[in-house]
């Protein structure tokens, strides 16, 4: 193998696939990325066995072959090189050579047959997606995943495919994140769900992309192609909870906010708030909302009220404002919507707007709150 | 989930160890920790001893007075709940950072599932061994560890080598780890069982896994069928993270042993005022509610009343012991100690659960089963007739 690249390119290459490096492993050659140069073109793999990535690049070739390189040191000398060209070859001794105008840098290789093969599989079927479109849904919710290894059908971001639809769902079993787009043509006749670990998701967002993605579902993974770069990863096995039994369904209540009156709000008050719990509560009235916080460990409290309209006189609920401020930052709209029933059970969130064909909601579970509490305000 | 990995983590005479650890000059002495022996009239119980006390002969539970006809000499010590509580929350800090299933079972006691966490310490006997270093240097105390697939082998190899000890029970050797054991280790065989068994020639947990599942229900019904799983190693019960203490109780040991209606009345009064005061200070609220009676001869009974809504109000609390001693035969009899009770504990500040009814109802059964082992030991109740407790009152004789 040699070629010569340009510092610059070979190193976003490298840093796209460097996400999926495993950290720590006990199988060594986890640790390399894979090189292969055709002709002109070099294909650099990363894998941890469950996430695979590819990523391609133009270089310009001189002898063909490959090899199992140690990530971490190659990202670090690459890094701190100057953008200068660089001249890549493997030696007879198992070493790959860097080599710029002044340097030269040798790291010992792996055996390049170690390196696992990740057999793709034929897909059940296929669809293209707009990257801006599969990148916002995996935002609206990708922060509401568990990262409670025990649940593990929670790790991941929920993907159901219907003939016309596509959604996603995550939730940590306190609070969900639903995201829909409708007139979305998938395949006739599917019905399908599938949980994308969190981890492939955090790699497409790391990946931003132009033009359209082609997204392929098999039995147990599921393959993202992108403009350079190919994403292949297994499923999480388990079931997602159905979730759409405890959509509520009588929330007879609603509140209207403005959002980023509320997350300033929010953030002030919290910061008085019980560390543990980082509990705040609502106090709806029909023109006003106070927000307070106490945290009786320290003696320290907060309140702050402002203007909102509540369709009730009068109702106290208790949240997690991390969990209340997560959803807000996901709102995109200057108004937010509450629908309530009362202070034990969920709320549902949603923008006051949404686009055509688009939907976002949210659930949130409260904080029970206690009798004296509740009495004293 | 395939293979589950359990780790069962017991302080080493946990109070004692504090008092020696805060005290340096009781290092090497017996420290009984307890009620106050007033010259061996004392009519408490001891809390914890020693080791060195142990020798003697002193054990956990032992009227105060009998710990002073064997060790007149030892150092006692009127306990400190607020220190030891304080070391307790240091030591399961530690543990949670070892993984997210942790249920604490006592102030000293907790389990661990490490199915998926040991991969991070490569292995469990590094891992035990690093839990084990961390308490040490955090609080200078002794912990002794068991690791086995369920919960009941874990506990009883934490026990098997103690003080800090480590056990661990691989898969396979379940079997053989078992066998050997005297049949009264089984969780559920208590004074009552152990005489039936021995006469059935039953010596160790061996022994009883020779006899069919059918052979023990006949003889034992339900209880049989969950010896037959113990011995054959069988508990399938999670680790589960319960956040909080599972009930709140007062008691009183009377200085003389009381037969007067109106004062044993007014007592519990007492005890539910000062309970409830308790629980609205922390806000906790709980569902069941028990009363105790210990009469003279020591023969000790619960009565217990379950309310679908959780409650810390002193009139409900009251009107409810009162009622369940109301209906008490006590006939006459002296009552030694008197003591009230709320568990099934739920708190103010609570995150409340999306899926909450996928889990309640096991985590239900769980939460009643270690509370009403936690009260009245191993011995008192089995898995099968716990799934009855719809029925509002239950009572368990020691």
């Amino acid at each position: 193998m040699n070629f010569t690249t340009s510092k610059r390119e070979f190193f976003e290459a490298l840093q796209k696939v460097i996400g999926v490096v495993p950290q720590k492993t006990t199988i060594s050659i986890l640790t390399c990325v894979l090189m292969d140069l055709d002709g002109d073109r070099l294909n650099m793999t990363g894998t941890d066995l469950e996430i695979s990535i590819t990523t391609s690049l133009q270089v310009s070739g001189h002898e063909k072959g490959s090899a199992a390189i140690p990530a971490k040191i190659l990202l670090e000398i690459v890094r701190e090189l100057p953008d200068v060209p660089l001249h890549i070859q493997d030696d007879s001794s198992n070493k790959i050579i860097i080599k710029t105008e002044k340097g030269e840098y040798k790291i010992a290789t792996q055996p390049k047959e170690d390196f696992p093969k990740i057999a793709v599989e034929e897909g059940e079927f296929s669809f293209i997606m707009d990257a801006g479109l599969l990148s916002r849904m995996v935002e609206k919710t990708i922060f509401a995943v568990s990262i409670d290894e025990l649940r593990p059908a929670l790790t991941g971001i929920n993907m159901e495919f219907y003939p016309n639809e596509i959604r996603l769902v995550a939730t940590d079993g306190h609070r969900l994140a639903k995201v829909s787009k409708v007139n979305f043509p998938v395949k006739k006749d599917i019905h399908k769900n599938l949980i994308v670990p969190t981890k492939t998701m955090t790699l497409l967002m790391k990946n931003p992309q132009s033009s359209g993605v082609k997204i392929q579902i098999g039995e147990d993974h599921i393959v993202f192609y992108l403009e350079n770069s190919v994403v292949y990863s297994k499923l999480i096995n388990g079931a997602f909870p159905n979730y759409d039994r405890v959509l509520p369904k009588d929330n007879d209540k609603e509140l209207r906010v403005n959002r980023d009156l509320l997350i300033a709000a929010l953030r002030r008050v919290s910061i008085f708030s019980s560390s543990l719990t980082h509990q705040v509560r609502l106090i709806l009235s029909s023109h006003e909302m106070t927000i307070r916080s106490e945290d009786i460990e320290f003696g320290a409290e907060a309140k702050e009220v402002i203007p909102s309209q509540f369709s009730d006189e009068w109702l106290q609920i208790g949240y997690n404002s991390n969990y209340l401020m997560d959803v807000l930052r996901h709102v995109d709209t200057e108004e937010v919507v509450f629908e309530l029933k009362d202070g034990n059970n969920s709320a549902i969130i949603t923008p006051a707007a949404t686009e055509e064909g688009e939907s976002i909601l949210y659930l949130l579970m409260p904080i029970r709150i206690s009798e004296e509490t509740a009495a004293a305000s | 989930m395939s293979e589950r990995i359990i780790l069962h983590i017991d302080m080493d005479a946990f109070f004692a160890a504090i008092e020696q650890n805060d005290h340096p000059e009781w290092r090497g002495k017996a420290v009984i920790v307890g009620a106050d022996p007033k010259n061996g009239k004392g009519r408490g119980v001891v809390s914890t001893c020693s080791y060195e006390a142990r020798a003697y002969g002193v054990r956990s539970a032992m009227p105060i007075s009998k710990a002073w006809q064997l060790c007149p000499q030892a150092v006692y010590v009127y306990p400190r709940g607020k220190r030891y509580a304080e070391v307790s929350r240091c030591v399961m800090a530690i543990l949670d950072r070892y993984s997210p299933d942790l249920e604490q079972i006592s102030i000293d006691e907790a389990f661990l599932d490490i199915s998926s966490t040991h991969k991070l310490y490569s292995g469990v006997e590094n891992m035990a061994r690093r839990i084990k270093q961390e308490i040490a240097n955090a609080t200078g105390l002794t912990s002794s560890i068991g690791i086995a697939p369920n919960k009941f082998l874990a506990k009883i190899a934490s026990d098997l080598r103690k003080p800090d000890g480590l056990v661990i029970v691989a898969p396979d050797a379940v079997q053989a780890f078992l066998q050997p054991l005297e049949i009264a280790r089984l969780w559920g065989v208590g004074v009552k069982t152990l005489p039936f068994l021995q006469r059935m020639g039953i010596r160790t947990i061996g022994d009883l896994a020779r006899f069919s599942q059918k052979e023990l229900a006949d003889r034992f019904g339900k209880s049989g069928v969950h010896y037959w799983r113990l011995a054959h190693g069988l508990d399938d019960r999670a680790v589960r993270d319960e956040g909080q203490a599972k009930s709140i109780s007062r008691e009183l040991t009377f200085d003389k042993d009381e037969s007067e209606e109106a004062a044993l009345r007014q007592t519990l009064f007492y005890l539910c005022d000062d309970l409830t005061k308790e629980m609205r200070k922390k806000e906790l609220y709980g569902r069941t509610i028990t009363l105790k009676i210990r009469l003279h001869d020591f023969s000790t009974f619960t009565r217990s009343r379950t309310f679908k809504q959780p409650t810390n109000r002193t009139t409900l609390i009251r009107k409810t012991i009162e009622e369940l001693f109301t209906a008490f035969e006590r006939r006459n009899q002296a009552v030694r100690l008197l003591g009230v009770g709320v568990s099934h504990l739920e708190g103010a500040g609570e995150q409340l659960q999306l899926f909450a009814d996928e889990t309640q109802s096991a985590d239900r059964v769980e939460r009643v089963m270690d509370q009403v082992r936690k009260r009245f030991g191993d011995r008192s109740i089995t898995r099968a007739s716990l799934l009855d407790h719809s029925q509002d009152s239950q009572w368990i004789r020691e």
